[in-house]
C-alpha cells in the first residue's frame, strides 16, 4: 500500500514548571511509530491524557516533535521550516477537523465565506473559488449548496456545522486529514452520517485519515487499523477487527469491557472494570506504564518496559504476558466476562 | 397513588419564555417511578430530559414556567405547594439530584468533606462534629477513604469529584435520586466505575433512581425501565427488554438504536435524516413525523397518545395504536 504519512519514534515532551525553580518533564508522546496509507483510516483510541490529540497535531507539524521523524509520502518533513512547509504545499495537503463544531467556525461569517478563506490564503483565483465552495458543500451533502453558502453557522445543527468543518478541510484537496473526535459532540442520530461521510471521502479522494477518538465503537466503522494509546505510548495496534475481536494487551481488553452496549437484559449487571485512574503523565510508572492498574502484572512488568511485538499479521502488542494471553492460560476478568 | 409508586408525574408542561416565544421544553409528560426502581430517561440534546429533572427538583431557571400538571410525592401534589415549602419538605431529604456538570461546580476553597457536611448542619441542625462523622461515612460509601474529607476539589480527579457530588446528593438520605448525565465528562473506564457505584447504591440504600442520559447503551446498563424523550415528550416507556428487545417500538427509538455504533455484531449504523423539532414552533401532529420513515396522513395532523402494547409498554405512535 502506498503510504501517506509515517511517524518514526515520535516524542513530544513538555517542560512543566513546578514551584519556583524545579521543572519536570511531561512525556505526552513517548516514542510513537505509526503509518497511514493512501485510502486508509487509522484510528487512535485512548482516554483523556493518553496523547492521542498531541499525536494528531504533531503528525501534521502543528506541534513540533521533541524527537523522531515524520514523513509525508516518503519525504521527511520533520526539519522543514514553516516557510518550506507552506511553499511546498505540505500545509495545504494536510488538514484537520476539530472536535467542537460550535467553537471551531466563526459565528459572524457566512458558510461560503468560511470556505473561501483557505482558498484565498492559498491564492486561488476568484472565479475558481465560487465553484469550489459549491462543490465542497455538495461533497459533504449540504443541499442545496447555493443556499447553505449564504447561511450563518447558528442556522445549522451540530451535525451540519461539523460537515462545514469537513468541507473546509477538504476544499484544498488534502491527501491527509486528522479528524480529532469529530463526532463526540454530535447527537447520536446524526453521528453515523458524519462517520459515513468520512468513509466515503476517504475512498473517493484516496486520502489517508487519522481518526482520533475515545469511542472505540465508532473507530470500528471508519478505520481499517487501530492503535490503542496509554500514557503517551502505543500499547497495541493492528487491523481493527483483530484488535477488537482478539485484543492482546490487557488495557485494550479492559477498555473494551468498559464500553456499555444496548442490552435488553443488561439490567444492573455489575461490570468488571479497570481499577484506579490513569497515573499522572508527569510521573508515569516504571516498566510497563499500565502495571499499576493491570490485573495480571508480574514483577517484570514493574521493571522492564515492554516493546511492541508482532503476534499475528500486522497485530502488535507491548505486553510481557502477551503469549500467555493469546494461549488463554491467563484470564483478565475473574468471574465475569 | 398505588403503594409501589413513589413518584407520579401527570401531564406536566414546562415552557421557557424566550424572545422567540414559548419553548415547550416539556410538553405533557406523565410517568410513575416505583420504589427501588431505576428509570432511565433517554433523549438527545433539546429533548427536554434535563428540564424534566429540574422540574422534579423545582430547580428551574427563572424564565421557565410550569404551565400545567401534577407531581405527586408521597401522595402529595407538590406542584400545588410553593417552592419555599417544597424546598423545606422535599428537596434533598426526599428527592435529590446530581446536576449535570456538578463536579465542576464544587467550591474550590472549601474542603470537599465540608461541602458534603453543609446541609447536615444548615438543614439538619446537626453539630459540626456530628455532621463531619456522617460526611466521612458517605465518603466511604462512595468508595473513597474518609481522610478525603480534608481534600480540596483541585486535589481530586474527575472520577473522585463525581463520587463527592454523589455523596452530597445522598447525605440527607433521600428516597429518590435523579442523576443527570453523571458520567458524560468522564473517560469510559472511569464511567464504568461510577456506574458500578450507582448500581451498588441503588441496592444498598434501596434508592429509586431517575437516570438522565443521551446514551441508550448506558441507560440499559443501569436501569429497569426506559423512557425515551423526543421533542419535549415521552414517546415510549417500558421495561428494558420491551424497549430494547424484539417488540414493536416507536420509530424514533428504532432509528436511534440503529444509529448507534456497536462493538459487536454486523449492523452498520444509520442516521436519522433531518433535525429535532424547534420547540418554539413544533410541527403539528406527531413531533417525529417530519423525520419518520413510516409517516402517513394521520401523523401529520393528529398527535398520537401513548398506546399500551400487548407487552404492557407504552408507545406514542399511530402505527402502534
Amino acid at each position: 500500500m502506498e503510504e501517506i504519512l509515517r511517524l518514526e519514534g515520535v516524542k513530544k515532551y513538555y517542560e512543566v514548571r513546578r514551584g519556583l525553580l524545579g521543572s519536570q518533564t511531561l512525556k505526552a508522546l513517548d516514542g510513537v511509530s505509526l503509518t497511514i496509507g493512501k485510502k486508509e483510516t487509522v484510528s487512535v483510541v485512548g482516554e483523556s491524557g493518553c496523547g492521542k490529540s498531541t499525536l494528531g497535531r504533531v503528525s501534521m507539524r502543528l506541534l513540533e516533535p521533541t524527537d523522531g521523524r515524520i514523513y509525508f509520502k516518503g519525504e521527511e518533513i520533520t526539519g522543514l521550516s514553516e516557510r518550506e512547509l507552506r511553499h511546498r504545499s505540505f500545509r495545504r495537503k494536510m488538514q484537520i477537523v476539530f472536535q467542537d463544531p460550535y467553537s471551531s467556525i466563526n459565528p459572524f461569517m457566512r458558510i461560503g465565506e468560511i470556505l473561501a478563506e483557505p482558498l484565498e490564503i492559498h491564492g486561488f483565483p476568484k472565479n475558481e473559488i465560487k465553484t469550489k465552495i459549491l462543490q465542497a458543500l455538495e461533497d459533504v451533502k449540504l443541499f442545496p449548496p447555493e443556499e447553505f453558502a449564504e447561511r450563518y453557522p447558528h442556522e445549522l445543527s451540530g451535525g451540519q456545522r461539523q460537515r462545514v468543518n469537513i468541507a473546509r478541510a477538504l476544499i484544498l484537496d488534502p491527501e491527509y486529514i486528522v479528524a480529532d473526535e469529530p463526532v463526540s459532540m454530535i447527537d447520536a442520530s446524526s453521528r453515523a452520517e458524519i462517520l459515513l461521510l468520512l468513509k466515503s471521502i476517504r475512498d473517493s479522494r484516496e486520502m489517508g485519515i487519522l481518526y482520533i477518538t475515545h469511542d472505540i465503537a465508532t473507530a470500528r466503522y471508519v478505520s481499517e487499523r487501530i492503535a490503542v494509546m496509554y500514557l503517551g505510548e502505543v500499547v497495541e495496534t493492528g487491523p481493527t477487527t483483530d484488535v477488537l475481536r482478539r485484543p492482546i494487551h490487557p488495557y485494550t481488553a479492559l477498555l473494551l469491557n468498559s464500553v456499555p452496549e444496548p442490552d435488553p437484559f443488561g439490567r444492573r449487571k455489575r461490570r468488571y472494570v479497570i481499577k484506579g485512574e490513569p497515573p499522572s503523565p508527569l510521573n508515569p510508572p516504571s516498566g510497563c506504564k499500565f502495571h499499576t492498574r493491570c490485573p495480571i502484572a508480574v514483577e517484570k512488568c514493574k521493571i522492564v518496559r515492554p516493546v511492541l511485538v508482532e503476534y499475528e499479521s500486522g497485530h502488535f502488542a507491548a505486553c510481557h504476558r502477551a503469549e500467555e494471553i493469546i494461549e488463554g492460560s491467563v484470564t483478565l476478568t475473574p468471574g465475569t466476562s | 397513588m398505588s403503594s409501589s409508586e413513589i413518584l407520579r408525574v401527570e401531564g406536566v408542561r414546562v415552557y421557557y419564555s424566550t424572545p422567540k416565544g414559548y419553548v415547550r421544553a416539556v410538553d405533557d409528560v406523565s410517568f410513575s417511578l416505583h420504589r427501588g426502581e431505576s428509570l432511565a430517561v433517554v433523549g438527545e440534546s433539546g429533548s427536554g430530559k434535563t428540564t424534566l429533572g429540574l422540574t422534579l427538583m423545582r430547580a428551574l431557571p427563572k424564565n421557565a414556567n410550569i404551565v400545567s400538571g401534577r407531581i405527586f410525592l408521597n401522595d402529595e401534589d407538590t406542584l400545588s405547594m410553593s417552592s419555599e415549602e417544597f424546598r423545606k419538605k422535599y428537596s434533598w431529604r426526599v428527592i435529590s439530584m446530581v446536576f449535570q456538570g456538578a463536579m465542576n461546580s464544587l467550591n474550590p476553597v472549601l474542603k470537599v468533606g465540608e461541602q458534603i457536611a453543609e446541609p447536615l448542619i444548615y438543614k439538619g441542625g446537626l453539630s459540626r462534629e456530628e455532621a463531619r462523622k456522617i460526611a466521612e461515612e458517605f465518603i466511604e460509601l462512595v468508595g473513597m477513604p474518609r481522610e478525603f474529607y480534608n481534600r480540596y476539589p483541585h486535589e481530586l480527579s474527575g472520577g473522585m469529584k463525581q463520587r463527592i457530588v454523589i455523596a452530597m446528593a445522598l447525605v440527607m438520605k433521600p428516597q429518590i435520586l435523579i442523576l443527570d448525565e453523571p458520567t458524560s465528562a468522564l473517560d469510559v473506564t472511569i464511567q464504568a466505575q461510577i456506574i458500578n457505584l450507582v448500581k451498588d447504591l441503588i441496592d444498598s440504600l434501596k434508592l429509586s433512581v431517575i437516570f438522565i442520559t443521551h446514551d441508550v447503551a448506558l441507560a440499559s446498563d443501569v436501569s429497569d425501565r426506559i423512557a425515551v424523550m423526543y421533542g419535549g415528550q415521552i414517546v415510549e416507556i417500558g421495561r428494558l427488554d420491551q424497549v430494547l428487545g424484539d417488540y414493536p417500538i416507536h420509530p424514533y427509538t428504532e432509528k436511534l438504536l440503529a444509529s448507534l455504533p456497536r462493538l459487536r455484531g454486523d449492523n452498520v449504523p444509520e442516521f436519522i435524516p433531518g433535525r429535532p423539532p424547534d420547540l418554539a414552533s413544533p410541527p403539528p401532529g406527531c413531533r417525529f413525523h417530519p423525520r419518520c420513515p413510516y409517516v402517513f396522513d394521520k401523523c401529520r395532523v393528529e398527535d398520537p397518545p401513548l398506546f399500551r402494547q400487548d407487552s404492557g409498554h407504552l408507545v406514542k405512535c399511530w402505527l402502534r395504536g
